[in-house]
């Protein structure tokens, strides 16, 4: 099960919801733009450090599984289309749809490269699921912005209810019997189907009920007002100032090559000072927000400053 | 000119039917409701409660559409020429399931949402909520996910994010259907101090008339859509006389018979009235003995010695994100035992059984079912021998027709074709449900779709039968029926197992109780010693006794001992 938001004092929790975004925005941003795998790997260690300064590394930790899927299935599909690279290790026979089989070893890094990126992006996603309020993103936007926030907001709190569903509806099938997983793929699609169907009409009654009830409680009779109140504090101008300043500088890296990683034709990368630098940043970046927190937590003038 | 009073709910010829329906779910109503009245709305399940419900706040028809006639006025505002939104600012709505009522994440934004949607200023609102909050004291959870909140607390901050609105009627819909018996009683003596001090007017509908009926000003009575009772809850004993389906308590339908006058209406009365019948204190043996045998688990463990239906030992069950709900469970039950396990929301109940077919598997601790130990054989295997039952009918039923849905059961457990037709009959007459052969389950009612789930069960005649809360939102009569329906099946032999916050129904079906707190077993043995034993977990019989009839947990039970009282 994938944890959920829960309040709590920390630094990092008490951010504006504005700036904890524009830090994971900035995040995805350099794992996106840099084609090194080190510099990814350096983004999941400065996830890392600024979930455990969050105290909540251990539900971070718990997406582990959904990264390893997404980061294989994309190492391995990779070499299998990939046509490029100059040190061929296999080559085999010629199949329908993938045409003919060349697997090479630059494919293959570029296949494990992407992995680690995609890798990177869904951890950073769980720190923000971990660390902002999904309220306050929704308190944050008005008009428009707001309705679409809050039917976003309703179909992620769906979800759960919905797998919840669909897990209690395949309990109560199999409590009678009817074997639902196993058989060939076809046979477990085939008795999933009916079950499909009533778990998408329960969702459909669930959302009658969730709209009956807001519409019982004024939604949509005028204008909104803003319960909580977000007041950009010093800790969210450093947050906001330090998350620019690595997207400047992975920016500024990567175009003057300083950064740069290229896998085909074959394996070449830059190193020096500057690549040692930059591959350091985003660990920089954590460590300082973490000793921050360190601080925060124990001292009321920080707390009250930042 | 003289003051006419008039009610702060003035409901006139009120006929209502939903779209598509040739019938009317509400048929000609009339009512009035007077500022600060507490009205309680009973009736069997498909009575119209939760129709007049929606009526009262606009609802229907404004969100459902369909037929209306007559007018319902609240606070002199016509709710046909208004909107669901003006009007939630005077009628605050709390509806049967929290899960679908909850829109934020949190429980201050919950309380919060009306307030924005309203328009209010931040410190009115700041004001309003913290109010709320603090007056049902759940100013500490302010901050916590709806997710870490138990169904109590739920139902609790779905009641606060209408009465921070300043409603001036509250209407809900079996808001404690799915609460314990504790958690239930907090939420009603909550709801009453609001009605007592605020003056709020609060229209309850409910099934559990033992939890509510002390609680109401008037009681209005539904049948099929129309008001067939509507006075003080102490005419409703004269009007019931000679029904068939009576929705009062327990207590006051033990004294219906034979009473002239002085039927008690509350426990309060109706202890008091016990007590002041002179007589010796009523022993065990006058009440219990005879209506309750021995369990049969002590009279086959004698002599051939069955392995028991199941048999755990040290069981220990932690979900993933760390949560004990299984902790260190030792536990046998024999063959043909009719067992209820009790307990507070989230206290392993659910958690206990689903290891009994396979649905959870051991953390530590093995389980046995009939001898089988369970480790390794899958569920459905194991459900050939454990059938069982959840919470929610609409997930068990896929089919078109209810004998197609029979019909899934059977193919599944490789019952033989030819003798389908046969089994079919027996359990749809079991469960009297034989007219609905042909009928989409779907189209039924919540208590006949309960049936035709129970029957898809029974009809292969499992040894173990486990139900898991299958009295919730389920009507007296329905109710009545199950229990004959289980007594029944347990009479010839099978073993059957309920999970249930149901204690009349509880000690009504049951041989043994088993309490369950916080993932362990609290107290374990025959239905007199766990719940005569217990202050809370009891049924109203035992509180009206309790002091001069030892033991006495059951209506039978009950009626002796009145009459070696009198």
């Amino acid at each position: 099960m994938i944890p959920a938001y829960t309040s709590r004092d920390t630094f990092l929790h008490r951010r504006h919801p504005a700036s904890a975004i524009l830090l994971v925005a900035a995040l995805i941003a350099v794992a996106l733009i840099a084609d090194n795998p080190f510099f990814q790997v350096a983004v999941i260690a400065a996830t890392a450090i600024l979930a455990w300064s969050a105290g909540v590394v251990k539900e971070w930790f718990g997406w582990w599984k959904i990264c390893l899927i997404v980061g294989l299935v994309t190492a391995i599909i990779n070499p299998l289309v990939s046509r490029e690279g100059a040190t061929i290790i296999w080559n085999g026979p010629t199949l329908p749809v993938l045409g003919h089989l060349r697997i090479s070893w630059e494919a293959i890094a570029y296949g494990a490269g992407m992995g680690l990126r995609l890798a990177a992006i869904i951890w950073v996603f769980a720190l923000l699921t971990l660390m902002v309020d999904p309220d306050s993103v929704l308190g944050l936007l008005r008009g428009r912005g707001s309705k679409s926030a809050l039917v976003t907001a309703l179909t992620l709190r769906m979800v759960p209810t919905t797998v919840r569903d669909a897990g209690d509806l395949m309990d109560a099938q199999r409590s009678r019997g009817v074997v639902i997983d196993s058989g060939s793929k076809w046979a477990v699609l085939k008795s999933r189907l009916p079950l499909m169907k009533r778990v998408l009409s329960t969702s459909l009654d669930r959302g009658i009920g969730l709209a009956e009830a807001m519409e019982a409680r004024a939604y949509g009779s005028g204008r909104r007002s803003r319960y909580r109140e977000y007041h950009f504090a010093a800790g969210d101008v450093l947050t906001v100032v330090v998350a620019v300043l690595l997207l400047g500088a992975v920016i500024a890296g990567t175009a003057f090559g300083i950064l740069s990683f290229d896998y085909y034709p074959s394996i070449s990368v830059s190193y020096g000072p500057g690549t040692l630098a930059l591959l350091l940043s985003p660990l920089l970046l954590a460590a300082l927000l973490a000793l921050l927190s360190w601080g925060w937590k124990r001292s009321d003038y920080l707390r009250l400053r930042t | 000119m003289g003051m006419e009073k008039i009610g702060l709910l003035e409901i006139e010829n009120l006929s209502y039917a939903y779209p598509g329906c040739e019938e009317a779910a509400l048929k000609d109503v009339t009512l009035s409701v007077r500022q600060g009245e507490f009205l309680l709305l009973l009736g069997a399940s498909g009575s119209g409660k939760s129709t007049l419900c929606r009526a009262v706040n606009g609802l229907v028809p404004h969100f459902y559409g369909g037929r209306i006639e007559g007018s319902v006025r609240v606070d002199g505002t016509e709710t046909v020429s208004s909107t669901v939104a003006e009007l939630s600012r005077t009628v605050g709505m709390v509806f049967q399931d929290p899960e679908n009522q909850m829109v934020t994440d949190s429980a201050l934004s919950e309380v919060a949402f009306g307030l924005e949607n309203t328009g209010l200023d931040r410190l009115q609102m700041r004001k309003r909520v913290e109010e709320v909050l603090a007056s049902l004291r759940l100013s500490d959870m302010r901050d916590s996910s709806i997710n870490e909140l138990s169904g109590g607390q739920k139902q609790k901050v779905a009641l606060a994010s209408v009465l921070v609105m300043h409603p001036k009627v509250l209407v809900l819909d079996e808001p404690t259907s799915q609460l314990d018996p504790i958690s239930a009683e907090d939420f009603l003596s909550q709801l009453k101090a609001l009605n007592d001090e605020l003056g709020i007017v609060v229209i309850l509908a409910e099934h559990r008339v033992e939890r509510c009926f002390h609680f109401a000003d008037r009681v209005v009575v539904l049948d099929r859509g129309r008001i067939t009772y509507a006075g003080e809850p102490s005419g409703m004993i004269e009007w019931s006389r000679g029904k068939r389906w009576v929705p009062l308590p327990p207590i006051t339908r033990l004294f219906l018979d034979g009473e002239g006058n002085g039927v008690p209406l509350t426990v309060k009365q109706g202890r008091l009235k016990i007590a002041g019948m002179s007589a010796p204190r009523v022993t065990a043996d006058d009440t219990v003995a005879p209506a309750s045998p021995e369990p049969k688990r002590k009279e086959k463990r004698k002599d051939d010695r069955p392995s028991p239906a199941v048999e755990i030992s040290g069981l220990w069950h932690v979900y993933d994100g760390g949560a004990e709900a299984v902790r260190g469970v030792d536990l046998v039950i024999e063959r043909g035992e009719f067992v209820a396990i009790v307990g507070e929301n989230g206290s392993g109940k659910t958690s206990l059984v689903k290891h009994f077919n396979g649905l959870l598997r051991p953390g530590k601790g093995k389980v046995t079912i009939e001898g089988r130990n369970a480790k390794g054989i899958d569920v459905a295997e194991l459900a050939r021998t454990c059938g069982m039952l959840g919470q929610n009918p609409n997930l068990q039923l896929l089919a078109q027709t209810t004998s197609e849905e029979l019909q899934i059961t059977l193919e599944a457990m490789g019952v033989p074709r030819e003798s389908w037709s046969a089994l079919i009959d027996e359990a749809l007459e079991m469960l009297e449900i034989s007219e609905f052969r042909s009928a989409n389950p779907q189209d039924l009612s919540c208590g006949e779709r309960e049936r035709i789930a129970l029957a898809s069960v029974l009809v292969y005649k499992p040894d173990i039968l486990v139900l898991d809360e299958p009295t919730r939102g389920v009507d007296q009569g329905t109710k009545d029926r199950l229990a004959a329906y289980l007594r029944r099946y347990n009479s010839e032999g099978h073993t059957v197992i309920l999970v249930t916050h149901d204690l009349e129904f509880a000690a009504e079906c049951c041989d043994r109780v088993l309490m369950m707190g916080n993932g362990q077993v609290l107290a374990d043995g025959d239905k007199h010693d766990v719940l005569a034993g217990s202050l809370f977990f009891t049924t109203q019989y035992n509180k009206c006794f309790r002091g001069v009839a030892d033991g006495v947990v059951t209506r039978e039970e009950a009626s002796r001992a009145l009459g070696v009282l009198r």
